[in-house]
């Protein structure tokens, strides 16, 4: 049962991470980058607020969670509204 | 606005196939799937199209650190990917679908297991007492386990049914058409491999120190072997469709000439191959009506395949899952083959060796686990000590591995003037290896890569979309050769694209380039 090692080769480069957004188009004002996230990863919350219009938003996250995620679940929430 | 009451699953609207060069860095791209709501946070499954397990646990990560992501991305390798996900809770049910070749672990289906965090040291165990993870000191009885989470394991070896094999002597291997055909096809099948000639053979494991399958291992797979008999006669209908949809996959190509160019074979070859195939599916397709009248004892292990293609059907269907492919699934190479002489294998053997307990209990196994730590942990050491000064001698405790290690010491010194400097973190991954069978080292011909992308090809027609793919290379180091990566690369996104036909790739391993 073999260990499946590297071989004898240089380690390729860590890729560098890109950090995903964390300013949002609001969807209610549609103000350029005017949302901001906050996520309370010991209560497993995200939030959502514009700084503008000061519509907000909540949802459950968890430790995978982005900020973009929280932003997303706002648009799905949006449109499920509109429907 | 109100919070969302019930986070709403999602759907891509194109099929993303991640590519990658080493297959942990395949992980983020699942985490990211998990994150958006795409995969469910836990459950779900994998389906590993692999030569390698790929099923070890980074031996000193703490639990804790798989929900930190930077430590886990920075503590993962390309061996250790999946059982962590597991801990996470995210993945359920493990899928190992390997070529006829790879032997680390043995065909069984319906494995369940439990990983969690071990009491004594905070780090991640497992509950399989296989060779495979308890020479890697991964073993712990569930009762010393805590956060437990229980995943199932099947491990499937993928035949093509016209697959043939023949070994450095020329004698026929493992061929289907062999055991059910006729004398004048197998001549051919044998004929076809001469003429390939790339195909190589693992190493015979009993050149190796030690055996790797106790009694009740094999019990357990002889167990489920003939389960799987009377399950898949009793299917048998299925079976043929399933069986035909191969056959007429099989005989739609002629992708063998991609493979030709890489390889130096000639067109002429693949025209060659493509009347033995229509052969070989005449075989098959007699194969079928034999075991349709129950007399088919020699197709078990094509049945085995069957079976656990409508398993699949069945487990799959309505789920989102993972569907992970590693091209050294098509053609493997072992990288440490060639980088030591047969005397320093030898001495490395020794120093790395162990003998499995006899007594398994589970205080027996607990007993073997706990040396095999020191003793692997004290090899690390030792290697480390040598990496940064290569004069020196370090100690080890064992007066016996003390002499070893002096001998291999003196060997090295005696080489070094021919080849070089020594390697010593390569020479403590290469001992790594040698613990029971040796890697898997296969390069396929031309046509069994084909073989293998056609049955691929059809499996994956009849499963059920996955939720994302996820592929990896494996050719920086060596483990898929690299003058055939790229053209099986070529051709599993031509498959998917025959299969899904809505995909959007992404090469992600050239950023690294």
């Amino acid at each position: 049962m073999g260990r499946r090692k590297k071989a004898n080769k240089p380690p390729p480069k860590r890729k560098a991470i890109v950090p995903l957004d964390t300013l949002f188009n609001c969807p209610f004002c549609n103000h350029e980058k005017s949302c901001e996230v906050k996520l309370d990863r010991t209560r497993n919350t995200g939030m959502i607020t514009c700084n503008v219009c000061l519509e907000d938003f909540q949802t459950s996250i968890n430790y995978l969670s982005e900020a973009v995620d929280v932003y997303s679940d706002w648009i799905d929430a949006c449109e499920a509204a509109n429907q | 606005m109100a919070a969302a009451a019930k986070p709403p699953t999602r759907q891509f609207k194109r099929l993303p196939v991640f590519i990658e060069e080493d297959h942990n860095d395949v992980v983020p791209h699942i985490h990211r799937a998990i994150a958006t709501r795409h995969l469910p946070m836990s459950g779900v499954p994998i389906v590993h199209f692999d030569a390698h397990p790929d099923l070890l646990l980074p031996l000193h990560m703490q639990a804790d650190d798989v929900f930190d992501r930077e430590k886990l991305y920075s503590g993962l390798s390309i061996e250790n990917w999946i059982l962590p996900l597991v801990y996470a809770g995210h993945i359920g049910e493990i899928y190992w679908l390997k070529p006829p070749w790879a032997d680390q672990i043995p065909d069984a289906l319906h494995r369940t297991f439990s990983v969690g965090k071990w009491k004594q040291t905070g780090e991640i165990r497992m509950t399989l007492d296989d060779p495979y993870f308890l020479t890697e000191a991964l073993y712990a009885p569930e009762c010393q386990l805590t956060d437990v989470k229980s995943v199932t394991l099947h491990v499937i070896t993928v035949t093509p049914h016209n697959w043939t094999e023949g070994d450095v002597s020329g004698n026929p291997g493992n061929s289907l058409r062999h055991t059910a055909g006729s004398s004048i096809n197998n001549s051919e099948c044998n004929s076809d491999c001469a003429q390939t000639g790339v195909l190589e053979t693992p190493a015979p494991t009993e050149q190796l120190q030690l055996k790797h399958q106790g009694p009740s291992e094999a019990k357990r797979t002889k167990v489920d072997l003939e389960s799987s008999e009377s399950a898949v006669r009793v299917n048998n209908d299925k079976l043929t469709e399933v069986s035909e949809n191969i056959n007429d996959d099989a005989l739609e190509t002629d992708r063998a000439a991609n493979y030709d160019k890489s390889a130096g074979e000639t067109i002429q070859q693949g025209t060659d191959h493509s009347e033995s195939e229509h052969t070989c599916n005449e075989d098959d397709k007699a194969k079928s009506t034999i075991t349709a009248s129950g007399d088919g004892s020699s197709c078990d292990k094509l049945l085995l395949n069957q079976r656990w293609v409508l398993e699949l059907q069945e487990n799959l269907q309505g789920k989102p899952f993972v569907l992970d492919i590693d091209l050294d699934f098509y053609s493997t190479k072992d990288p440490f083959r060639n980088e030591c002489s047969s005397e320093l294998t030898a001495l490395l053997q020794q120093l790395f060796g162990f003998k499995l307990p006899t007594d398994t209990s589970q205080q027996g196994v607990m007993a073997f686990s706990e040396a095999r730590r020191t003793q692997l942990d004290e090899l690390d050491a030792v290697f480390q000590q040598l990496y940064h000064q290569p004069d020196c001698t370090p100690k080890v405790k064992d007066p016996c591995r003390q002499q070893l290690l002096h001998s291999l010491l003196a060997l090295l010194q005696s080489d070094k003037h021919q080849s070089g400097p020594v390697d010593f973190e390569m020479l403590y991954r290469a001992g790594c290896t040698f613990d029971g069978t040796a890697l898997p080292h296969h390069v396929s011909s031309p046509q069994q890569i084909q073989w293998l992308m056609d049955t691929t090809a059809a499996v994956l027609k009849s499963l059920p979309k996955p939720t994302i793919v996820t592929v990896s290379r494996s050719s920086v180091d060596d483990y898929c050769p690299q003058d055939q990566v790229d053209a099986i690369q070529d051709d599993m996104l031509r498959v998917f694209d025959e299969v899904y036909k809505v995909t959007e790739v992404k090469k992600l391993y050239k950023e690294q380039q």
